[in-house]
């Protein structure tokens, strides 16, 4: 449902819910991303089968009172954020639809193990999903390539998606979020069929493919203070311009971009607006 | 154009009233082109981000004659178009970025490449504008597609003026050797005294030689608006609705792109993140 005015705006944070999240200092590659999913507190499992992603999936934030309970739209209105490290660190705000794991960082040939990726359950048409390959234990320190093989958003299959290193020291953390660019044309991913790596990276380790849908951006929070002044912020006044619709059943997670190797104590409130 | 009344049909608008259709644009770009790493950047030098790998369309394709890309053409941002007779309007963007430098938000309105770094007579442009066709506002930049020679030229291009005025010619501008002569490099061409925009380029020109024919190309470009990263692994919100300029309109079929001015030489990875609402 909209919000009919600036008043309904206001009235609308102050019925809404407030969601405080603490994530502890997690290492990082630097101006990398890295996912927060096995982050504590509240950490994520590693998956191994396909699996659809939901808020009632161990390590999704937003948790009490959970979405599901919720019985009305909620806009995403206000968010604050602090960093607690000596580095400058952004963070995403994302839906995680589903994941997988299990392939090996020395395969050489296409994988297929805990593939295809299970159906999405939300924003199910695959416009604007992302595709990421995210690391669950340490891979070698050779540096490869590695395409997948995906089902695009107009449910054309044998789609194959553009390069992306995996391997070598900026490739190949525990926690390194590897978005994937897509085949000409393509604006959106129903599903992962198979990853081909171009060779080994020296060090089995485990990754996964993980499907996501960005919501927000929180850029640039400032080296070793607590900001919550600098970046308290508002989607509707003052933000990047888009507030959007929180699903009931969203699996919502942080990744981080520092400029060290470590991404710091985060801890901060999401504010939803009930409409 | 009818712009919003007020505060609260912004509002109204972005979450979905009276047919706002809002558009929440995520596009994440990797500094790779096709299979191959990103050339990189030079500190203080404009980069196109066209060609880079984008989980929006792919990746960018080297123009071989005039044509006016729009949001269908892979490269751009490729954002939807406004429905039923309504104007789509920016409320914000923002970004994270793996390198400290500005981006340059454009509507790429018209482009050509397959010109010589070697030709030394007037190399032809043409095409015709599908959008601000009155021009004003409208730039003319080089972008290399493919790396032209070691020695140090100057350009200039001989344009059609926002007044209609046919043979106008651009400031020159250097081309060619370091930071002037790399694959995705773009260059600004300055214009004539008292000019304030561009109708259609029919032509640019080289002082001399730059030693290697290479590939390069020309862009007419409408800015829209900066975003200033200041350090690796940050970025930045830039919100139009409480900040100058106000709203920029976004035309229709419009083929919004970035180009980033770096402060070192490691080539960007961006989320690229944009509100729209339609009225």
């Amino acid at each position: 449902m909209a919000l009919a005015d600036y008043q309904a705006l206001k009235d609308a944070i102050e019925k809404g819910k407030q969601y405080l999240f603490t994530k502890n200092s997690q290492t990082a590659t630097s101006t990398k991303l890295t996912s927060l999913w096995l982050t504590t507190p509240d950490a994520g499992a590693i998956p191994s089968t396909p699996a659809a992603c939901n808020a009632d999936t161990v390590g999704a934030l937003f948790s009490e009172p959970k979405l599901t309970s919720l019985t009305k739209s909620y806009y995403l209105a206000q968010a604050e954020a602090g960093c607690f490290t000596t580095s400058n660190s952004s963070l995403w705000l994302i839906d995680r639809l589903c994941h997988q794991g299990g392939l090996s960082g020395t395969a050489t040939a296409t994988q297929t193990t805990n593939l295809p990726t299970a159906s999405l359950t939300r924003y199910t048409d695959g416009v604007g999903v992302m595709a990421a390959i995210e690391i669950y234990a340490a891979l070698g320190t050779l540096a490869q390539t590695a395409t997948v093989s995906y089902t695009n958003q107009a449910g054309v299959a044998g789609r194959t998606s553009k390069p992306v290193v995996i391997g070598a020291t900026s490739d190949n953390a525990l926690g390194r979020f590897i978005p994937i660019p897509l085949q000409d044309d393509d604006i959106g991913v129903r599903s992962v069929e198979s990853v081909t790596p171009s060779s080994s990276t020296a060090t089995a380790g485990n990754y996964g493919i993980t499907l996501f849908k960005p919501l927000m951006l929180l850029p640039n929070l400032s080296i070793g203070i607590h900001a919550i002044q600098q970046r308290c912020m508002n989607p509707f006044l003052g933000g990047f311009g888009g507030s959007p619709v929180i699903e009931d059943a969203a699996c919502l997670q942080l990744l981080a971009v520092a400029n060290t190797s470590s991404v710091g104590i985060v801890h901060g409130a999401f504010h939803l607006a009930e409409a | 154009m009818t712009a919003f009344a007020d505060l609260s049909e912004v509002i109204n608008r972005m979450t979905g009233g009276n047919s706002g259709n809002p558009e929440n644009l995520f596009v994440w770009i990797d500094n790779r082109i096709d299979s191959a790493a990103a050339n990189a950047t030079v500190a203080g030098r404009m980069s196109s981000l066209w060609q880079y790998n984008s989980s929006m369309g792919g990746s960018g394709v080297v123009p071989t004659s005039a044509i006016a890309p729009d949001n269908t053409t892979r490269g751009g941002l490729m954002q939807a178009n406004p429905s039923g007779g309504r104007e789509k309007w920016l409320l914000g963007n923002g970004m994270t970025c793996s390198a400290a430098g500005a981006v340059l938000l454009y509507d790429r309105l018209l482009h050509n490449g397959g010109l010589s770094g070697t030709v030394t007579t007037a190399q032809t442009v043409g095409g015709t504008l599908t959008r601000n066709t009155g021009g004003i506002g409208n730039q003319i930049w080089i972008e290399i597609y493919a790396l032209i020679g070691a020695t140090s030229r100057t350009i200039t291009a001989s344009y059609t003026n926002q007044d209609g005025v046919p043979g106008r010619t651009t400031k020159p501008a250097l081309i060619g050797a370091t930071g002037y002569r790399e694959a995705q490099r773009l260059i600004m061409l300055p214009l004539q005294d008292g000019d304030i925009g561009v109708q259609a380029v029919d032509s640019v020109t080289l002082s001399a030689s730059t030693g290697t024919a290479g590939n390069f190309g020309v862009v007419i470009a409408k800015p829209i608006g900066l975003g200033l990263i200041p350090g690796a692994g940050t970025g930045y919100w830039r919100d139009y609705l409480t900040g100058l300029p106000g709203l920029p309109k976004i035309d229709t079929n419009a083929c919004l792109a970035l180009a980033f001015m770096a402060n070192s030489t490691a080539a960007p990875q961006i989320m690229f993140a944009a509100g729209f609402a339609e009225r």
